[in-house]
């Protein structure tokens, strides 16, 4: 049997898991024992590739050759602040690519720890990653020789790790996940056989521990332009030293009431210290956007802020203790936190592993627990003119379980229509401005239609994220057009070839 | 609560700098002034969810901005935000405009571009000419009184023709002395284009890629639209296409080249020719692949779109009683004839008009979208009339 393993492929750090027959899980540590390998990625003079910890201190040294955070970019062109693409001695390297360094390297841990070559996976992402952002995901396993078998979010994965599952009763949890680079809220439904359903996820791609990081850092360069007249940023060396003491110090701040660390700039010393009120206030304004991000999700849900049993604490992030502050303000519930901050995702997404590898001991809690039930993250719909305006009608609403399918009536908009043109787009909002379009399509009827002919539009979505919309003539059922889209991301085959093709080549320790 | 009763929270901007303004963005009225904070929570939730959607997350953060920034106006006493009025042209940080009296040109130039994003154009220009007066011999305020003038050229402003003309003499003099400085090339070719002279805008084409080593995309944009208005629109068309290339994720770009393109097809209506049916095509190729992937753009090339794709179709404009007739009459031998008789192109039916005894224009003049794509655009059955001919009363198209 081929073993597969779970992996959080986090924004900031990832970790590799393994669960036996007998539902006993491990975190697989590298052969250096670390059992977090963050998700950084260091390109040095020689051509060679560095992941994880090593890498961290080399981007020190040479922060230009380093990539962080690319998790941010999944599906889009650019993880970088000012939208440039990441460029190393020329080669282009897309948040894919770069992440699929990430997973070869954990996948290259967890054979020599299994003493089997690894090839199948279960990768978390956020639950409120989109089409997208998931296939990219994939794409990013794909190039890393990997078969991605499932892609789990995130909440889910920290509450099967949390054994959630196993508890017999009926609830309606929260969980509250924090990470390094994004932010999950999820409402998720117990059942009293342990089955778990999503039924509303709502977040922020762009809002982690990372921000909380800059803003300490911010603060730095300030008091430094004050105190010494010097630019911190022009410092390169100084820069990235400052940025991983702004991370301890707002770790320190999760469980002392003052930090400070010794920075030094220009070669002169300087003690930075910050109090825990003060760091709270730097960061109000995101306070305010993750408690209205909440009371939205909370209201997507419906039964308001009283109707939640229990809230998970999930993602290194959330030890900040205003948020715990924040949740039971909301809820009235003391949240609970998940046992281990840092691993309990790629714990929960080992366990699922087992559960799909099909060999648990049937005396084990695995054979019992039920797979999680999918739900779309975003709603998909399609274009339509509707009065003298185009607008997206959704045929698959957000939260619905997958496979899902459904089907809308549209009509011919003009005299003698003899084409059709069909947009499938992502997103719960009629106003198109707020939608992402994925896919297109033309399609011609047999012959011209007169105005208001009927059409009819089916749309599916299945298990392996597959999303087909189909086009009828509404009175002859004659087929129009289609769209197919399954995994689109933004490299050509060519390209993910000879990203595969280069990794296979590479050699992690 | 009803529809419209809600529709306050999807409004982006206030309608005006006034406290009764800002409170409508927030529903009051309808709603009493004791809902304000709650309606303020729910429009700041309602963008901030937006903010995080799959789309338009730019824009919903821009709004949320704008509650934040009028959350503080209302509930805290601060100050009206500047540039988060509809048409300002800026809306990021409060800013408190700087004293009318300027003693320096930093003060000036914080003076003028304030002005200019509050869309105070006289004012600018004004206080830009001032400048000018006090400090005749800084290219920096000649360039900033330009600037000021090009602003407000397009504007809802009437820029008048002394201050256009000397806005030009000054950036000419700008763009002598300081060759490479992109502002001033901007600024020259804006106002030469509002004063209609194209060729002029043409000449400083090849000038501009000398100095600057190439055309930045503004500048470009300008000069693609006067090529447009000249016989050498072609070019003004790669000119907007080679914009689009120089950044496709700029829905901005997007938007301006492709109303360059949809200007060029205009010029072809209506379409008299087969030659016109295939010019008026290209350009409307051109104008559908620079507003591709942008949806608010996309909708208005649409009708373009469809009549680009049908207005060469036949359609049978004889009478159907009398061919069947003289079909049998003729043993069929008529019936070719009779179709390439009878049988018109749908630009020939529009062109023509409203023929006595035929219903084929009507059925045509029914579809909206041709009558948009031809709104403006002057047709011989067209004069003294003000909006298209009805069908005659009484008649089924059907």
């Amino acid at each position: 049997m081929s073993e597969i393993v779970g992996i959080d492929l986090g924004t900031t750090n990832s970790v590799v898991a393994w669960t036996d027959q007998n539902g006993r899980t491990e975190i697989i540590a590298g052969p250096e024992g670390s059992r977090i390998v963050p998700s950084v990625v260091y390109f040095d003079a020689e051509g060679g590739i560095i992941v994880g910890e090593r890498a961290t201190q080399f981007s020190v040294i040479e922060p230009t050759r380093a990539a962080r955070l690319f998790k941010r970019g999944m599906g889009l062109n650019s993880f970088l602040n000012n939208g440039e693409k990441f460029t190393v001695d020329g080669k282009v390297w897309s948040p894919e690519e770069l992440s699929s360094l990430v997973l070869k390297k954990l996948a290259t841990h967890a054979s020599s720890h299994l003493r089997q070559e690894i090839k199948r996976v279960v990768i978390t992402v956020p639950a409120y990653f989109g089409e997208p952002e998931r296939s990219a995901t994939r794409l990013a396993g794909e190039i890393a020789g990997l078969e991605v078998v499932r892609i789990l979010n995130e909440p889910t994965a920290a509450a099967i790790a949390h054994g959630i599952d196993q508890r017999g009763q009926q609830s309606r949890m929260l969980v509250f996940d924090l990470g390094g680079g994004t932010f999950d809220v999820t409402v998720m439904d117990i059942a009293s056989d342990g089955g778990m359903t999503v039924v509303a996820t709502g977040g922020d791609r762009q809002l982690g521990g990372a921000d909380f990081d800059a803003m300490i850092l911010e603060q730095m360069a300030d008091e430094i332009d004050l105190k010494f007249a010097l630019d911190l940023t022009e410092d390169l060396y100084a820069f990235v030293d400052a940025r991983n003491k702004a991370e301890e110090i707002k770790k320190d701040l999760s469980v002392m009431q003052t930090a400070q660390r010794p920075l030094t700039i220009g070669g002169k010393p300087f003690m930075f210290q910050l109090s825990r009120v003060d760091f709270e206030s730097m960061i109000a304004q995101q306070i305010g956007d993750i408690r209205d991000t909440v009371l939205n999700t909370l209201e997507m849900a419906g039964g308001g802020t009283g109707g939640i049993d229990e809230v998970l604490m999930v993602g290194g992030s959330s030890r900040i203790p205003i948020f715990s502050s924040l949740l039971k303000e909301i809820t009235g519930k003391e949240p609970i936190f998940s046992r281990n901050l840092d691993e309990d995702v790629a714990k929960g997404a080992a366990i699922l592993a087992a559960k799909l590898r099909g060999d648990a001991n049937p005396q084990s809690f695995i054979d019992l627990i039920p797979l999680p039930v999918d739900v779309a993250s975003h709603g998909l719909g399609v274009s339509l003119l509707e009065g003298e305006k185009m607008v997206n009608r959704v045929i698959i609403p957000s939260g619905s379980r997958i496979p899902a399918s459904g089907e809308i009536e549209a009509f011919t908009s003009t005299e003698d229509q003899m084409q059709l043109q069909l947009e499938l787009n992502e997103g719960d909002e009629v106003d198109l401005q707020f939608v992402r379009k994925l896919g297109e399509s033309l399609g011609n009827f047999p012959k011209p239609r007169p105005m208001s002919h009927p059409i009819r539009i089916s749309m599916s979505y299945d298990a392996d994220q597959m999303i087909q919309v189909k086009a009828f003539d509404g009175k002859t059922g004659d087929f129009i057009c289609e769209i197919n889209l399954k995994h689109e991301t933004l490299l050509s085959t060519s390209e993910r070839d000879k990203a595969r093709d280069f990794l296979k080549g590479l050699d992690f320790e | 609560m009803s529809e419209s009763n809600t529709d306050w929270i999807f409004v982006e901007r206030p309608a005006a700098a006034t406290r009764v303004e800002a409170l409508k963005y927030f529903g009051v009225p309808p709603s009493s002034e004791t809902e304000l904070a709650t309606n303020i929570n729910t429009k700041r939730r309602r963008w901030h969810s937006r903010s995080n959607g799959p789309g338009g997350a730019e824009i919903a953060k821009l709004v949320k901005d704008i509650v934040r920034q009028l959350e503080d106006y209302l509930l805290k006493g601060g100050s009206f935000p500047e540039g988060v009025v509809a048409g300002s042209q800026t809306q990021q940080q409060s800013r408190q405009l700087p004293p009318p009296n300027f003693s320096s040109i930093e003060q000036l130039l914080e003076l003028v571009e304030a002005l200019t994003s509050r869309g105070q154009y006289q004012r600018a220009i004004e206080t830009a000419r001032e400048g000018l007066n006090n400090w005749p011999e800084s290219t920096e305020v000649a360039i900033l009184f330009s600037f000021a003038v090009a602003s407000a050229v397009g504007t809802e402003f009437q820029v008048s023709n002394a201050d256009l003309n000397e806005a030009i003499r000054t950036s000419q003099i700008v763009t002598q002395n300081e060759p490479t400085n992109v502002t001033a090339w901007w600024t020259l070719s804006t106002l030469l284009a509002a004063s209609g002279r194209h060729e002029e805008i043409l000449l400083l084409e090849a000038e501009i890629v000398r100095k600057l080593g190439g055309i930045p995309v503004p500048t470009l944009l300008v000069i693609a639209r006067a090529l447009i208005r000249t016989p050498d629109m072609w070019r003004g068309l790669e000119m907007a296409l080679r914009a689009v290339e120089s950044d496709p994720t700029d829905a901005g770009i997007r938007l301006e080249s492709a109303m360059i393109a949809l200007e060029a097809a205009r010029k072809f209506l209506p379409i008299d020719s087969a030659e016109n049916v295939t010019d008026f095509r290209k350009a409307v190729s051109v104008a559908a692949w620079c507003a591709h992937g942008v949806a608010s753009v996309e909708v208005l090339v649409r009708p373009f779109r469809m009549w680009a794709e049908r207005c060469d179709e036949k359609m049978f404009t004889g009478s159907h009683r009398l061919r069947s007739f003289v079909s049998i009459l003729t043993l069929f031998i008529w019936l070719p004839i009779h179709h390439a008789q009878a049988n018109k192109r749908l630009w020939e039916i529009v062109f023509n008009g409203p023929v006595d005894g035929q219903l084929e224009f009507y059925a045509l003049s029914e579809m909206k979208y041709i009558q948009d794509v031809h709104s403006g655009i002057k047709f011989m059955w067209l004069e003294n009339r003000v909006s298209w001919p009805q069908k005659p009363i009484g008649v089924d198209l059907n």
